[in-house]
C-alpha cells in the first residue's frame, strides 16, 4: 500500500479557504474552487474537507456550494468532515459524492453512534479525527477537545482502541500544539503508534513544514499517511514534490501517468 | 447508452462527471427502462453488501439486471458493485447477491504490514499464470505489474470459484489478492477507477469503450 499526501481544506464562512493554528482559524487563504483546481492539478493523493462553519453544530447540512464545487472539479478521493453526527448525516454525505466522512464531536458526545454509521456506510467509509495534544513533550498524549480548547481525561491509546471497536475505519491524528506551526511532527508519535500496533489506517497532521518531516513518519510502517494545509500554502511544497522526496528515502509513494507540478 | 444503477450509497456523482468529461451521455436506471444488449449497465456502490442487495431486491432489479447479462448486455460492477456480482459476501450472512459469477466474498485477511480496511493507491498485478498482456491494464511486460496506481477502499475482497475470470490482482502479505474480474460480458473492479485521476478516467475510457463508441 503506498503512503498518502492529503492536503486538508478548511472551510469557513461558505467556500472560503483558512489556514489553522492550535486549531483556531488563522489566515483566510483563497476560495474553495481554486484549491480543489490546484491540488487536483499537483495529483494530491486525496484531499479531506473540514467545514468549520458545520463543526459542533446541532443541524447537520451539507452547503450545496460546496458540493457543486466538488462534483465539478474532483477526480480523485475526498473525504468530509464537520457537523456530522448520525448515520443519516454520513449516509447524505457520502451519497453527495464524499468517499468518506471524519467525525470528532460524535465521538466525544455519543461513541456509539459510530457503531451506526460504520453499519450504514461500512468501516472503510468512516475515519476519526483525534486532536491530541501532551502537557510536556515526554507526557503520554491525551485527546483535546476543540471546542472547550481543553484536554479530556482520556489518553490517546485508549481512545484509538475504544474508535477501533466502535467500527472507525481510519484515524487521523492531529497534533494540536503543532498546528499550523511547519515546525515538524510530534517526535513520540511514531513509538507511541509502533507500541500500539493499530491494526487500521494512523494519518498524522500537524506540523508538516517540509518534506523531510513527512519522511520522517512515513518511513515508518505504522503510518499510512500525512494531511497538512499550511504546508501547501506557505511554502513551495507540492504533493508532487513531497512524493518524490519521500520515494527517494525508500518509501513507497503512488505513481500516476499524468502529473503537474 | 450508458445506465448507471443510482444506490442510496453510492459514488453517483464520481462516475457523473466522468461522463460528463468525457461528453458521455447516460441514464440513470429505472424498472421501466427496456435495456438492449448494446446497453452497458454500471453497478457502482459504497456501503454494505446487505444494504446494496436490499435496494436491488426492493427495486426489482435483480431479475432486470440477470436478464440484461443473459441477453448479452454488458455490466460493470465498481468496488462493492463488483462484490454484488457473486453469490455472497461473509460481511452479510444469508444475503444472496446476483449470482452471475461463482464465488463471494470474505474479509481482508490482516497481515503485519497491511492494515485493513485497505485504503489508498495501490498497484494492480498481473494473476499468477496468465500473461501480463493486457491492453485493458497498464501491466509492464517486465515486471507484471501496473505502471499507475489506482485507489482502494474495501474491506471485503472477492474470491472467485473460477480463477481464470480474475484479470488484475493486489499485493498482500498472503499472497495475491482479486482486484479485478471479467467474464464474457461482466466486469467488476474492486478499486474505483473513477477516483483514480486521469489514469483512472483513461481506464475507464477502456472498459467501456464499446459502449461509448456506439
Amino acid at each position: 500500500m503506498k503512503k498518502r499526501i492529503i492536503p486538508s481544506i478548511l472551510l469557513r464562512g461558505g467556500t472560503q479557504v483558512c489556514l489553522s493554528q492550535s486549531f483556531s482559524p488563522w489566515r483566510t487563504v483563497g476560495a474553495l474552487a481554486q484549491n480543489l483546481r490546484l491540488h487536483v492539478k499537483r495529483s494530491a493523493d486525496e484531499l479531506l474537507i473540514i467545514n468549520l462553519d458545520q463543526a459542533g453544530g446541532q443541524q447537520f447540512v451539507l452547503p450545496e456550494r460546496v458540493l457543486r464545487l466538488v462534483r465539478q472539479e474532483v477526480d480523485i478521493p475526498i473525504a468530509y468532515a464537520g457537523g456530522i453526527r448520525s448515520a443519516f448525516d454520513a449516509a447524505v454525505s457520502i451519497n453527495a459524492g464524499f468517499d468518506k466522512v471524519f467525525l470528532t464531536s460524535a465521538f466525544f458526545d455519543d461513541p456509539n453512534v459510530l457503531k451506526s454509521i460504520a453499519d450504514v456506510v461500512g468501516t472503510q467509509s468512516l475515519g476519526l479525527v483525534l486532536p491530541y495534544t501532551r502537557i510536556e513533550d515526554e507526557n503520554e498524549a491525551m485527546v483535546w477537545d476543540y471546542r472547550s480548547k481543553s484536554i479530556i481525561d482520556t489518553c490517546l491509546k485508549v481512545a484509538i482502541d475504544r474508535s477501533i471497536a466502535l467500527g472507525v475505519g481510519e484515524v487521523l491524528l492531529h497534533d494540536v500544539s503543532r498546528d499550523g506551526t511547519l515546525s515538524g511532527f510530534d517526535p513520540f508519535i511514531v513509538n507511541d503508534m509502533e507500541q500500539l500496533q493499530p491494526p487500521i489506517p494512523i494519518l498524522l497532521a500537524g506540523g508538516a513544514g517540509d518534506a523531510g518531516h513527512i519522511s520522517s513518519v512515513l518511513s515508518s510502517s505504522w503510518i499510512q499517511g500525512i494531511a497538512a494545509s499550511s504546508i501547501f500554502s506557505l511554502t513551495p511544497a507540492t504533493p508532487v514534490t513531497i512524493r518524490k522526496h519521500c520515494a527517494e528515502h525508500g518509501i513507497s509513494m503512488r505513481r500516476c501517468t499524468y502529473v503537474s507540478s | 447508452m450508458i445506465y448507471i444503477v443510482n444506490f442510496p450509497f453510492c459514488n453517483f456523482f464520481s462516475l457523473e462527471r466522468y461522463l460528463r468529461v468525457r461528453n458521455t451521455p447516460y441514464k440513470i436506471l429505472t424498472l421501466s427502462d427496456q435495456l438492449s444488449s448494446i446497453d452497458h449497465v454500471i453497478l457502482p456502490g459504497v456501503g454494505t453488501y446487505e444494504q446494496a442487495m436490499s435496494y436491488l431486491n426492493d427495486q426489482h432489479f435483480v431479475p432486470a439486471l440477470q436478464a440484461h447479462v443473459d441477453n448479452g448486455g454488458r455490466l460493470l460492477g465498481i468496488c462493492l458493485g463488483m462484490q454484488l456480482l457473486f453469490d455472497y459476501s461473509q460481511e452479510s450472512p444469508g444475503v444472496q447477491g446476483l449470482s452471475l459469477l461463482s464465488g463471494g466474498c470474505v474479509p481482508i485477511p490482516t497481515a503485519p504490514g497491511f492494515r485493513v480496511p485497505h485504503i489508498g493507491w495501490n498497484q494492480l498485478v498481473a494473476p499468477e499464470g496468465q500473461n501480463p498482456q493486457s491492453c485493458l491494464f497498464d501491466f509492464s511486460a517486465s515486471s507484471g505489474c501496473s505502471r499507475s496506481d489506482y485507489y482502494f477502499v474495501h474491506s471485503y475482497v472477492v474470491k472467485p470459484i473460477n480463477k481464470l475470470v480474475t484479470t488484475a490482482c493486489f499485493q498482500h502479505p498472503d499472497g495475491l489478492l482479486c482486484a479485478s474480474v471479467s467474464y464474457q460480458n461482466v466486469t467488476g473492479v474492486q478499486f474505483h477507477p473513477e477516483k483514480s485521476g486521469l489514469d483512472g478516467y483513461s481506464l475507464l475510457d477502456r472498459l467501456l469503450a464499446d459502449s461509448t463508441s456506439a
